[in-house]
């Protein structure tokens, strides 16, 4: 069939297209990976960096810098990148609405607040709080705020509402985290503030490791939903007569995206907009939504975009350093708004 | 292969809320049942429980031999897919993607498209005509188009059971039948079983093998959709009352909230003699109907006018539709058959659109151009007319009663044949118009073409029993040779039709223009001493401006479609037409435009008229796509050009010819009158500016004009002739009738001869007036 030759060569094409921008976005990481590595209080040369990495040898102070705080720091940035990326595309799929996001519905502000409690109470009981237990909080607190909304959900129509409710619950989670810290002792809370701010800072090997183990679990399995998510952008009801659990398949969604919005927040805090800017412009560059190319183009544009922005954070203002939240905030933000303008339109409610 | 779908006390709601009750049914494999109902009486519901989308409440659904609940999803969803009401808003998903989702469950863990799965979304998309719209964005589309794709999608699924609720939704006509047509074929060619709610009942009618009617609470009836779908169960359903039924299923006119009795319907039971017509008709009215087109019931109409008119009344003809190639302007300029202007001028009338409000021009093989109370509304293909015609009633009522107010007898000519069945809903030219005005019929028939007996017989036995009761008599026309011979025939005609064979007429040659192009004219080939060539266009219009020459003896006009008929013309003329970039492109193609050229070129002279004349120019450009887009050559003999417009230029005009130059300079202020008709601007390109004069001359044998009739006025056809003779170095007697006088002598041979085969007293009765002394 003359057509079908026609799409197999459209297809083909396409598929280059893709190869390019999967290239290109890797490419871009392997770049700011290196330049983060580079560039902070202390400049090191990049052949010295590359020494240090490749032989583990060269001058004591740099290879302290490298390997013990730059390089799990940045191994840390990409990997939480990726994954609040994911998480806010799965949340996406699961509310049919591209504003979605583990920041807005109040679901990181959840995480923030299970893990001050569970530092305080480990802390006040003078044993140092492993990260795994922080993860777990996270995720605890994460499903509680998620199932809140998922209340909402039930009970108001409208997107909008849904936000509100979201943004809502994110305030009284901070409120209640508020009360936590002010009851904490001086000596916790300096490490707290900075924290439930939302910073890569004192990220060590221990907790870029569980968050390896963590998030690759979670990836896995968020590639293998690829087939019924991209049944489910036709809707519940389409994705159901198609074959789809939607029952499983929902509750597979809420527990993959909290555990992925919990292990960022266990270990750098509440990041904001990045859920929600990375896939829809990873979704305009690729020009589709189809999730088995969108689901890994989020993760490494995740990666990218939390390693530029750590890397501003680190540098823009040092020695001191900015919140990460607060330069996500500076790039994300616009992308939203410009969102909502397009939205203008009305092919989504929100 | 059999597929059956078995629901036994079958309860669907939400949640605790029961929505449809205790539905038993059973349906086999490749037969379609259609849910009807009010809004909100669960059809919905039904068919998402019995798809398993919704739980069931109660009872049992059976597919092919398993419970429902035995199924997996992916199972399932082999067996059947569905088309769901609610809007789909998928984000940055081309269409092709949203059609191959229905693959889902013939596809591995990543949902890759293999081959054939490709080739199903390419089958299922071309059936529902988006295939073009594939690598476009799903919500660039309109709501008809999403539509489709979205039916592709379900296709695609390869179900054994689709299930569709309100498919029709979006979609805009021709889609509408086009998709009745597929579920057709896809149930009784291919064994597939469809379920579908509909709202447009009357779809419904056409497909449904069963049908299944949903009451709040519960199942009214299920069977075949003959019993169902009847007009009792349908009133009750819907709660009609008889004008509600009448204006949703028979074209009714709309009830009026008000009481009003005013408002136009259809007297359930009908009586000719008293007038108790719903139109407001002051004038008597007599119609004529014909077995088939062409039996001559134009002629008919137009010598009853005239005998009437003899006789001392104001009659006037009426056509409510006319299809015909050839339209006349009247003298304001408005459109109307020539047929009805035939009729007029026989009644010694002045030709009205009233007289033929709705006109139809072909401009293609299955669109025309529609033109109401004279002016030109746009182009419709035949299904949108279809549509579109049951909006004209009122106005062909309006038409009618204008002119009813302001003669004393109509003569009414019907259309084709009255008994074209799949047709007859909204009918407005045959009996549907005999019943609102309350007119009795004569059904004419064509001996000379054969099967009288079956023409006549047959479309009475086909028309309903009240229609039948309209007609009032039989004409048996064209026939050859002495009527008495016929007696036989008479009296069986009579027999079995118990009605009255009021007129055996005889075939009679007239030269009068008559419907449409269509006609024998064209097949005319003898030669005479001058002979005439028109390139027949498929599109050809106003044919008849050649017909002053025929009024010569001397004179032949051939109407040609080859290069080889072109031989031995004396002069050849390029006519009107109706489409001039297809006609343009089919006489490129037919070989005719290098004749037609080389004959110019050797010294042959050429006429080009209205759409010939814009052929004769250099180029005919279409910017607006008022036609087919585009720019054509033309045969570049005349330095003109041509730009076609939307809006249409038509005026009567009259005047003197300038000084024309060539062969026929004896043409040069000659008085003359015509009208021009044309939806294109022509200017000189070759730098000669003013305004384009009346004829445009060039090389001494190159003619062209806007003008219709332009060769009627008197002396110009004759000059013409004479002129060409003299080219042939022959001698021809060029006096020609002047065109009237030839027309009303016509006109007199025909009351002539209907007068000696109707009986006309009968006829006069036939309206309920007393024949005239």
């Amino acid at each position: 069939m003359g057509e079908t030759a026609e799409n197999m060569k459209k297809e083909r094409k396409r598929n280059r297209r893709r190869a390019w921008i999967f290239f290109a976005l890797a490419l871009l990481l392997g770049l700011l990976f290196v330049l983060n590595l580079q560039l902070g209080s202390v400049k090191i040369a990049p052949d010295e960096v590359f020494g240090i990495l490749l032989s583990g040898k060269g001058d004591p102070a740099a290879l302290q810098i490298v390997l013990q705080i730059r390089l799990p720091r940045a191994l840390l940035a990409a990997v939480l990148g990726g994954a609040l990326a994911l998480a806010g595309f799965l949340l996406q799929t699961f509310f049919h609405n591209p504003i979605a996001g583990p920041y807005i519905l109040g679901i990181s502000s959840g995480a923030k607040m299970a893990v001050a409690f569970t530092l305080i109470v480990f802390l006040d009981a003078g044993v140092a709080a492993s990260s795994l237990s922080l993860v777990l909080a996270a995720f605890a607190g994460s499903l509680l705020c998620m199932g809140f909304v998922l209340f909402l959900s039930r009970k108001l129509q409208g997107m909008s509402v849904l936000l509100i409710g979201g943004i809502m619950i994110g305030y009284i989670c901070s409120a209640l985290t508020d009360i936590l810290v002010t009851f904490a002792d001086d000596a916790e809370i300096v490490n707290l503030h900075s924290w439930s701010q939302g910073s890569f800072s004192g990220s060590d090997w221990r907790d870029a490791g569980v968050a390896f183990a963590v998030v690759f679990i979670a990836f896995f399995f968020t590639m293998l939903l690829s087939k019924p998510m991209g049944a489910y952008r036709l809707g519940e009801a389409y994705a159901k007569s198609m074959g789809v659990d939607t029952k499983a398949f929902r509750a597979a969604l809420i527990l993959l995206s909290s555990l992925l919005s919990a292990c960022v927040t266990a270990f750098a805090g509440p990041i904001s907009f990045v859920g929600i800017a990375v896939p829809y412009l990873v979704k305009r560059l690729l020009g589709t939504s189809d999730p088995i190319a969108v689901i890994p183009a989020s993760f490494l544009g995740g990666g990218v975009f939390c390693l530029f922005c750590d890397l501003l954070a680190r540098t823009l203002l040092a020695p001191a350093e900015l919140n990460i939240s607060t330069v996500t905030s500076v790039f994300g933000a616009p992308v939203v708004i410009f969102m909502l303008f397009r939205k203008k339109g009305g092919d989504h409610d929100l | 292969m059999t597929y059956e779908i078995v629901t036994k006390g079958l309860c669907a709601g939400y949640g605790k809320q029961k929505v449809v009750g205790d539905v038993s049914l059973s349906l086999p494999s490749g037969r379609i049942a259609v849910l009807a109902g009010p809004n909100g009486s669960g059809k919905t519901t039904l068919l998402k429980t019995i798809v398993g989308q919704l739980e069931r409440l109660e009872g049992t659904v059976i597919l092919g031999g398993r419970e429902l609940a035995e199924f997996g999803g992916e199972e399932l969803a082999k067996e059947a897919s569905v088309v769901l009401t609610g809007r789909v808003r998928p984000e940055l998903m081309k269409c092709f993607d949203v059609a191959a989702a229905g693959r889902y469950p013939h596809t591995g863990r990543f949902g890759k498209l293999g081959a054939e799965d490709r080739r199903q979304v390419e089958r299922a998309m071309e059936q529902l005509h988006v295939l073009e719209y594939a690598d476009r964005y799903f919500d660039t589309l309109s709501d008809g188009q999403k539509q489709r794709v979205l039916i592709a999608r379900a296709l695609c699924q390869q179900p054994k059971l689709l299930v569709m609720d309100e498919p029709m939704n979006y979609l805009d006509v021709r889609y509408q039948l086009d998709l009745l047509d597929l579920l057709r074929e896809l149930a009784h060619g291919q064994g597939m079983t469809i379920m579908l709610s509909l709202h447009e009942i009357r779809l419904a009618r056409k497909i449904a093998d069963v049908a299944l009617l949903v009451r709040k609470d519960h199942v009214v009836r299920f069977g075949p959709a003959e019993q169902v779908l009847s007009r009792g169960s349908l009133k009750e359903l819907f709660s009609l009352d008889d004008k509600g039924y009448e204006c949703y299923f028979h074209d009714g006119a709309l009830p009026e909230r008000k009481k009003d009795v005013k408002a136009a319907h259809i007297p359930a039971e009908t009586n000719v003699q008293k007038n108790t017509s719903s139109v407001q008709n002051t004038a008597r009215v007599l119609m004529v109907q014909g077995t088939m087109s062409g039996v001559g019931k134009s002629l008919l109409a137009a010598g009853l006018c005239r005998i009437f008119a003899a006789d001392g009344f104001r009659a006037a003809p009426f056509k409510s539709q006319n299809m015909a190639l050839n339209s006349y302007v009247t003298e304001d300029g408005l459109e109307i058959g020539r047929a009805q202007a035939m009729q007029a001028l026989a009644a010694g009338q002045k030709p009205v659109a009233d007289m033929n409000p709705v006109l139809l021009k072909p401009t293609g093989h299955t669109g025309s151009q529609v033109i109401v109370n004279g002016r030109v509304r746009g182009d419709m293909e035949a299904g949108e007319y279809f549509a579109f015609r049951q909006k004209l009633m009122p106005e062909i009522i309006e038409a009618f009663t204008r002119l009813a107010k302001d003669n004393d007898i109509i003569v009414v000519e019907g259309a084709g044949s009255p008994a074209e069945l799949n047709l007859k809903e909204g009918d407005v030219v045959n009996m549907g118009l005999a019943q609102l005005i309350d007119a009795p019929v004569l059904l004419v028939g064509d001996i000379d073409r054969g099967g009288i007996f079956a023409q006549l017989l047959g479309t009475l036995e086909l028309l309903e029993p009240e229609e039948r009761r309209r007609v009032r008599g039989l004409i048996v026309n064209k026939f050859r040779g002495d009527p008495a011979l016929f007696a036989d025939g008479v009296r069986i005609l009579e027999e079995r039709s118990s009605l009255p064979v009021v007129g055996v007429v005889p075939f009679t040659e007239l030269q009068l223009e008559d419907e449409d192009s269509l006609n024998p004219r064209f097949e005319r080939r003898g030669r005479g001493r001058i002979d005439l060539a028109v390139v027949r266009f498929p599109r050809i219009s106003n044919a008849s401006d050649f017909d002053v020459f025929e009024q010569s003896p001397e004179v032949s006009v051939r109407y040609v479609r080859t290069p080889e008929e072109l031989r031995g013309a004396d002069m050849i003329f390029l006519p009107g037409s109706k489409n001039t970039l297809d006609d343009l492109r089919w006489f490129r193609e037919s070989g005719l435009f290098a004749a037609v050229r080389e004959k110019a070129e050797e010294g042959t002279p050429l006429w080009g008229i209205c759409g010939g004349f814009q052929m004769l120019g250099e180029s005919v450009e279409d910017p607006l796509a008022a036609e087919a887009g585009g720019t054509a050559k033309g045969l570049g003999l005349l330095p003109v050009v041509t730009t076609l417009e939307k809006e249409k230029a038509q005026t009567q005009r009259e005047g003197v010819l300038p000084p024309v130059g060539g062969m026929f300079a004896a043409l040069s202020q000659k008085a003359y009158k015509g009208y021009e008709i044309h939806m294109g601007r022509t200017r000189f390109s070759d730098g000669a500016d003013g305004p384009l004069p009346v004829v445009v001359e060039r090389r001494g044998n190159i003619f062209g004009t806007y003008l219709h009739g332009v060769f009627d006025a008197e002396g110009i056809a004759g000059a013409i002739l004479e002129a060409l003779a003299k080219r042939k170095g022959i001698r021809v007697d060029a006096s020609l009738l002047p065109r009237d006088l030839a027309r009303e002598r016509e006109f007199d041979r025909l009351e002539a001869c209907l007068r000696d085969n109707l009986p006309m007293d009968v006829i006069y009765r036939m309206m309920g007036m007393e024949p005239p002394q």
